[in-house]
């Protein structure tokens, strides 16, 4: 019976883990959404640059439970917004401004309890 | 080619632990649930070695779940007995007292030719010398034969042969084994007074066995012969 306890104390483990970490990946998605959604023209290098500062910041950290390709997606589509911004692509910049929303909530999906997560 | 490597062994360390809390009945593969959790973990284990898209997580995690599902489960069905019918299938006669159960065959969709290749694996040549033949709820086939076909016993043949006291190893390897002199009830001095007094010497010796009535057995090392 000892394994027993230890594995519902495991599973209690396990299931805070899994409560912090969706915490954390939903605090993130906010964050990034919030900042990619006040981007609302191309004369924001400064405010790009801090973006991309954040995500370099987090993204081990949210490595850690989303897939590396959701994870480059999002780098990737930071770094386009940020060119288009230095460049002062106005189409390039709303391209990169939406498909960064849409891997943000990508990396949001595997969070959510959904039936179509579930299916 | 570094995260393949220290990925399969983070995975292969893990595994090793969670068998080894799941114990002996699940490498035995005792019931239904204990043959699924092996099979879904093995499929599940592979995937963050083979595909470095995946988060080592997404293995670890479906891993210990198991692990908590497959010990909760056994440990259910033995506090509630009766919740063993829900997760596995009793055993089945199929040959009681020599005659053959066709609606068990029906049932359990075995045609006789599967059934005499299983009676031929148990040393028989026809379902005549079966007594009993019970297929178990691990799916292995239990042949017990006619008394007139099977290899007569001591009892039967009026012998009382002494009974063999079990065997433990209490030297291997230059290393005397605190386990196995403690499970015959003796120590190292004892062992050493025995060898001293065969004539032997543990140096030379690459293993010794013995039982709790201090019979001996032991294998000289190679270069020593």
């Amino acid at each position: 019976m000892k394994v027993f306890w230890f594995s519902i104390a495991l599973l209690l483990l396990l299931t805070v883990m899994i409560g912090i970490n969706c915490a954390y990946i939903n605090n993130v998605a906010n964050r990034l959404k919030n900042d990619v959604e006040a981007l609302s023209s191309v004369d924001c290098q400064a405010q790009a640059d801090t973006l991309l500062e954040y995500w370099e910041a987090e993204e081990d950290w949210v490595g850690l439970s989303v897939g590396y390709g959701v994870v480059d997606r999002i780098k990737e589509q930071i770094l386009l917004l940020r060119n288009a911004a230095m460049r002062g692509d106005e189409q390039g910049f709303a391209s990169a401004r939406t498909l960064l929303l849409d891997a943000v909530e990508d990396m949001r999906r595997l969070e959510q309890f959904s039936i179509g997560n579930l299916i | 080619m570094i995260t393949v490597f220290i990925r399969t062994l983070i995975v292969y360390f893990v595994l090793i632990a969670v068998m080894r809390l799941m114990g002996k009945r699940q490498i035995g593969e005792l019931e239904v649930t204990d043959l699924v959790t092996t099979l879904l973990i093995s499929e599940i284990a592979s995937l963050p070695i083979t595909n470095t898209d995946l988060p080592l997580s997404h293995a670890v995690i479906p891993i210990v779940m198991l692990l908590v599902l497959e010990v909760s489960s056994s440990c259910l069905l033995i506090c509630f007995p009766k919740l063993k019918n829900l997760v596995s299938a009793r055993p089945t006669v199929i040959i009681q007292e020599g005659r053959l159960c066709q609606k068990a065959l029906r049932q359990l969709r075995i045609s006789v030719e599967e059934l005499m290749s299983e009676i031929r694996q148990q040393g028989l040549v026809d379902l005549s010398q079966v007594q009993y033949a019970i297929l178990e709820k691990n799916g292995k086939l239990t042949v017990l034969p006619k008394a007139s076909c099977a290899p007569p016993n001591a009892a039967e043949l009026g012998l009382r042969p002494k009974e063999d006291a079990l065997m433990h190893i209490v030297y291997c390897n230059d290393t005397y084994s605190k386990m196995g002199l403690k499970l015959i009830g003796r120590d190292q001095a004892w062992l050493d007074a025995e060898l001293d007094a065969r004539g032997l010497d543990a140096r030379k010796l690459f293993c010794v066995t013995a039982d709790k009535d201090g019979e001996l057995f032991w294998i000289v090392k190679e270069e020593e012969r």
